[in-house]
């Protein structure tokens, strides 16, 4: 009895044994599948980046002549209606700079590296607020000393966009706030305007790429990326962006979150 | 007070817009279609502002910095890269010391002009 149940058990474990060798074979050739991908993908990035790269090249040299030296030709002519076409042709320059601009920046995000150090969030605020108090009411209440942690050049893109939004969209003499803190181990940013608020259907679609919410206002420069690429910067930086409104003609509010700064100070 | 301005850039057209810019802003411009052109006019005596192109057949403006370091040619000079692209971090930092400034392309003309004189004022407190 006790020899057959031996020979049961031997059996059992010769079976067991023959599984275990076909997993790890099969283990083995998923790994080598995986390492296949992974050095696809790492290709497939550089050459992105690599494209990305002299394509930028390409297309910012010949931009070079016409951005510099338009205005210049434009400076020199007194004929009226030739003075119109050429301010004409200058804002569609320009138009094509920030989109050149902004569409190399988002396909360029996935291959930057952010720095990571501590950033002083209200000195940052001070700063882009400082060039807006003549036509808004501005105000700044962030806690002295506010600091999180991430890349302070993304940083200051994000908020920079977000404030030049607030200014685009508030009539000259409104109102442009920022108020946030800590809240546990995140800091909130909340810059708030009394401009001309946003749709539900706007505010959904506010960070598809090439949106731009108010398509008939003459806004040339907005390319409808900002908010994408702000997006995913702040992504890339472990953060996070949201806006509300409470509906056309009562002002937005964007809600930027990122890791507080451990030690409090950013600078 | 006018600045010596060496533009190195294999492009025509740049070359041509940064020429008739700081000219008639009133300073000297000498340009060069290349590192290797660089390199022979600082050779031949010029001192001055070098705005430096990065992409460039040959040596590109990386490559023409360490040459000119190489051969003591820095000295008397101060180099402003002059970039369409985003460099690797690791890239500037190797010549970080040599490079004191970058003007992104496209530029506006006050900004190319403001650059060049900041940079003019500091070759001249380097001599003092």
């Amino acid at each position: 009895m006790q020899d057959q149940r031996l020979a049961e058990l031997e059996a059992r474990n010769r079976t067991l044994d023959k599984a275990l060798r076909r997993l790890e074979t099969r283990n083995r050739r998923l790994e080598a599948v995986v390492e296949e991908r992974t050095l696809q993908v790492d290709r497939l990035l550089a050459q992105q980046s690599t494209l990305v790269k002299h394509l930028g090249h390409d297309l910012k040299t010949p931009l070079t002549p016409v951005v510099a030296m338009l205005p210049l030709v434009r400076g020199a002519v007194e004929e009226a209606e030739t003075a119109e076409m050429l301010d004409v042709v200058i804002d569609s320059v320009g138009y094509i700079h920030a989109l050149v601009d902004q569409a190399l920046e988002l396909a360029d995000l996935p291959q930057m590296e952010p720095v990571t150090e501590p950033v002083d969030v209200c000195h940052l605020i001070d700063d882009l607020l400082a060039s807006h108090g003549d036509r808004y009411a501005v105000e700044n209440r962030l806690p002295a000393g506010l600091a999180v942690v991430g890349d302070r050049l993304m940083i200051r893109k994000v908020l920079a966009h977000v404030l030049d939004n607030a200014v685009g969209f508030t009539a000259e003499g409104g109102s442009i706030e920022v108020t946030g803190g800590e809240s546990g181990r995140r800091v909130e940013i909340v810059i708030t305007d009394s401009g001309i608020g946003m749709t539900e259907e706007q505010i959904r679609r506010a960070f598809d790429e090439f949106y731009k919410a108010d398509p008939a206002r003459n806004r040339l420069g907005s390319t409808g990326l900002g908010l994408t690429i702000c997006r995913r910067m702040l992504g890339n930086l472990g953060g996070t962006i949201s806006m509300a409104s409470s509906g056309l003609g009562h002002g937005t509010s964007v809600t930027i979150g990122l890791p507080v700064a451990e030690d409090g100070n950013g600078d | 007070m006018p600045v010596p301005v060496l533009i190195v850039d294999d492009e025509p057209m740049v070359r041509f817009t940064v020429e008739k810019i700081l000219t008639q802003a009133g300073h000297g411009v000498q340009c060069a279609d290349s590192g290797v052109a660089c390199l022979e006019a600082v050779r031949a005596g010029f001192r001055g502002v070098i705005l430096m192109d990065v992409m460039m057949p040959g040596l590109d403006g990386w490559e023409t910095i360490d040459a000119l370091a190489a051969e003591g040619l820095i000295e008397g000079n101060v180099v402003c890269m002059l970039t369409a692209v985003r460099e690797p971090e690791e890239r500037m930092e190797t010549v970080k010391e040599l490079i004191l400034d970058y003007v992104r392309k496209p530029f506006q003309v006050a900004e190319l002009v403001s650059k060049v004189e900041e940079l003019g004022l500091l070759l001249i407190s380097g001599r003092e």
